[in-house]
């Protein structure tokens, strides 16, 4: 696991730094702190970032915007002297603000949540297709089709838009409890992080695809999404 | 001597014959009192009071008690439309209809109420029917008559006393109709089956009209029932529209405050420039950077804002933001541009308000880390959700079940959360889990 600490003060730098060495060890990732976040070439490989907001040189917002782009599902802290609760913040999917003062207390706690919240986005499962086991990242699936007893997953993925394999539908909705799928219907388990519209007999998924919606269950349904999205403050990027 | 006697057996007579015609009257005036005022000042009114006390007692003399008018064929008529008018003669503020209404009841009331202890009396004495004739026998009995005036002058009393604490009634002329119906069909029925007891035979006609006048009677509570129901869900109503009320007061009044604190803060920041500014003017550069360090140190009373771009839900949230957070509860927001939103201003702080108001009751009581997540966001429709730490609470049918202490809190607060998804065709949830309270709803954008 990769993590990037980013403040233009040196003295907060390695306040942060110092306070997140120990967890970070214990956990065997690797920490990159740096006062100049421009000078960072390759974004994509960070998991965790916590970073200032109000940086001199590239404001925090846009750096956690270039970081949202590179790696939709990076978690981003942001560290800050005033928290600001904004549409701004909304757009990058700021998991937490802390406050510079309240620091010690509050940093330790919050990585280990921010770990958790990690694993939770990295989950996958496992199946067997055309012969051999796959890994398959449930944040690159979109919803998966079923067809008798074959279920074909759509994934996000351009080298590769499906994978198929032998499954019961009702026992895959059973092992992602919990993971954010919904069985919109019984050929369909959808992806709800990847909802746009949830209306009456149709669903719409990022990318424009139409899902049909079973009228009978709908009110159900509907409520489920809407607990789920209650819980939930993770909404994937269109990669 | 025996002149003394007779007079003295006049007098007693005279006296006998008053009692009924006297209490009726003093019943007639406490009953009408109570909904009237009376025409003419006082010492004037006695006067024509008494005056037609003695009219009335002339008119029971002269062709027997109330309910003996059926004697004559529109004997009851006759003495119904004498109250009436003594009744507009000594009291004012009633409309006709009303003073219709009332006449008519406290006439039926005596009518019933003579008649009653005279079917008691024949029982009693195994008298036989007609009823003039037990009536004869019944005024001459003094023991009787005591009853008869006894029990009407504490009836009459106790009604006084009841509708004295009331409000004047204010009905118009519609209701009035569907109250009148009752009275109306009972005097028609008494009409009918009084002859009976006078062993006379009965009109079929009047018998026919009395079974109209009975049904067009059920219909009119069926009516009032109706109308009753309205009017309690009127009140209803209004005790949570008084509950939002009071709830925008207490949020004008925390604006208001958070205006006072920021003007407050901005204040004392120009005068710590000022300060600041005259310490590095005479280069006193050591004191200026201490200077600066512990105006720094001092943390802000409250650390954090929300904008939303929605000024009266940006008051609400910091307000309900620096209340939690005074409280020991940890709050998180999430929200987007919320500055289109299509809704009425009270609609959506009331709704807001009162899930802060909930989640900040509910969290205090929860063990540490208490925490408050706040959603709301403007995307496919309106979608809000709150959730908080609390203590495990049971959810059944779309309430939520507590102790008594937080009824009031749970009764109103949500039902005017829930009133207003509704009124704009949205949808709202509960749910309790593992250690968290969620309210989520969503309202559709058209």
């Amino acid at each position: 696991m990769n993590l990037l600490v980013c403040d233009d003060d040196r003295q907060d730098l390695d306040r942060i730094t110092a306070l997140l060495a120990g967890p970070c060890q214990g956990m065997g990732a690797k920490l990159v702190a740096t006062s100049r976040p421009e000078e960072l070439e390759d974004l994509s490989r960070f998991d965790l970032a916590f970073l200032d907001i109000d940086m001199k040189g590239m404001n925090g917002l846009t750096l956690a915007r270039r970081l949202r782009a590179a790696r939709p599902d990076a978690v981003i802290v942001f560290i800050t002297n005033f928290v600001q609760y904004a549409p701004e913040g909304y757009e990058v999917q700021a998991f937490r603000y802390l406050l510079k003062p309240a620091l010690e207390e509050k940093l330790p706690v919050c990585f280990a949540l921010a770990v958790e919240e990690l694993r939770r986005r990295r989950r996958s499962i496992m199946v067997r297709s055309e012969g051999e086991a796959v890994e398959l990242q449930l944040r690159d699936i979109l919803y998966f089709e079923s067809d008798q007893r074959m279920v074909t997953a759509h994934l996000l993925h351009n080298q590769r838009p499906t994978c198929r394999f032998y499954f019961s539908l009702t026992e895959l909705a059973r092992q992602l409890e919990g993971a954010g799928f919904l069985r919109v219907q019984r050929s369909y388990l959808v992806h709800m992080v990847y909802i746009q519209r949830f209306q009456y007999g149709a669903v719409e998924l990022r990318g424009g695809v139409r899902l049909p919606v079973s009228t009978k269950y709908y009110a159900e349904l509907k409520q489920n999404y809407l607990k789920w999205k209650g819980q939930t403050s993770w909404k994937l990027s269109w990669p | 001597m025996e002149t003394l006697l007779a007079l003295m057996e006049g007098l007693k007579g005279a006296a006998l014959s008053a009692v009924v015609p006297v209490f009726d009257w003093i019943t007639f005036l406490v009953f009408l009192g109570s909904f009237g005022s009376r025409r003419f000042p006082q010492p004037v009114d006695k006067g024509i009071a008494c005056l037609c006390g003695l009219l009335v007692w002339g008119w029971y003399s002269a062709s027997g008690a109330l309910f003996a008018q059926q004697a004559a064929p529109f004997g009851m008529l006759a003495a119904f439309v004498l109250f009436y008018i003594l009744s507009w003669i000594l009291f004012t503020g009633l409309t006709f209809l009303y003073r219709f209404f009332l006449v008519l009841l406290w006439y039926l009331g005596c009518c019933l109420y003579a008649a009653v202890l005279l079917l008691a009396f024949s029982a009693l004495y195994d008298l036989p029917y007609p009823l003039p004739r037990v009536w004869r026998e019944a005024s001459g009995q003094g023991w009787f008559l005591f009853i008869y005036g006894g029990f009407e002058l504490v009836a009459a009393l106790a009604l006084r006393q009841l509708l004295r604490r009331q409000d004047r009634l204010h009905l118009n002329p519609r209701q009035l109709v569907l109250y009148v119906a009752f009275p109306a069909a009972s005097f028609v029925s008494l009409v009918a089956f009084l002859p009976m007891l006078s062993g006379r035979p009965v009109n079929q006609w009047l018998i026919g009209g009395c079974c109209v006048a009975l049904l067009l009677a059920n219909l009119a509570v069926l009516f009032l029932l109706r109308r009753m129901e309205q009017a309690a869900r009127d009140r209803e109503r209004l005790a949570a529209l008084d509950e939002q009320f009071q709830m925008q007061s207490r949020n004008m009044e925390a604006t208001r405050e958070l205006y006072e604190t920021q003007r407050k803060a901005t204040h004392d920041f120009g005068s710590q420039l000022e300060v600041l500014g005259q310490l590095l003017q005479h280069q006193e550069y050591d004191a200026a950077r201490d200077y600066l360090k512990s105006v720094s140190d001092r943390r802000l009373e409250y650390q954090a804002l929300v904008d939303c771009r929605h000024p009266a839900l940006n008051a609400l949230f910091n307000t309900k933001a620096k209340t939690a957070q005074a409280k020991g509860i940890e709050i998180r927001f999430e929200v987007n541009d919320l500055s289109g939103l299509p809704f009425q201003q009270a609609d959506l702080t009331v709704l807001m308000a009162n899930l802060l108001d909930n989640a900040i009751q509910a969290s205090e009581k929860s063990p540490q880390p208490r925490a408050i997540e706040v959603r709301a966001l403007r995307e496919e429709g309106f979608f809000f959700s709150v959730r908080n730490t609390s203590l495990p609470v049971a959810i059944e049918g779309g309430c939520i079940c507590t102790t008594k202490n937080d009824a009031k809190l749970h009764g109103f607060g949500l039902l005017n959360v829930k009133s207003i998804v509704e009124k704009y065709k949205g949808i709202w949830l509960m749910q309790y889990q593992e250690g968290w309270f969620q309210f989520t709803g969503e309202i559709p954008l058209l």
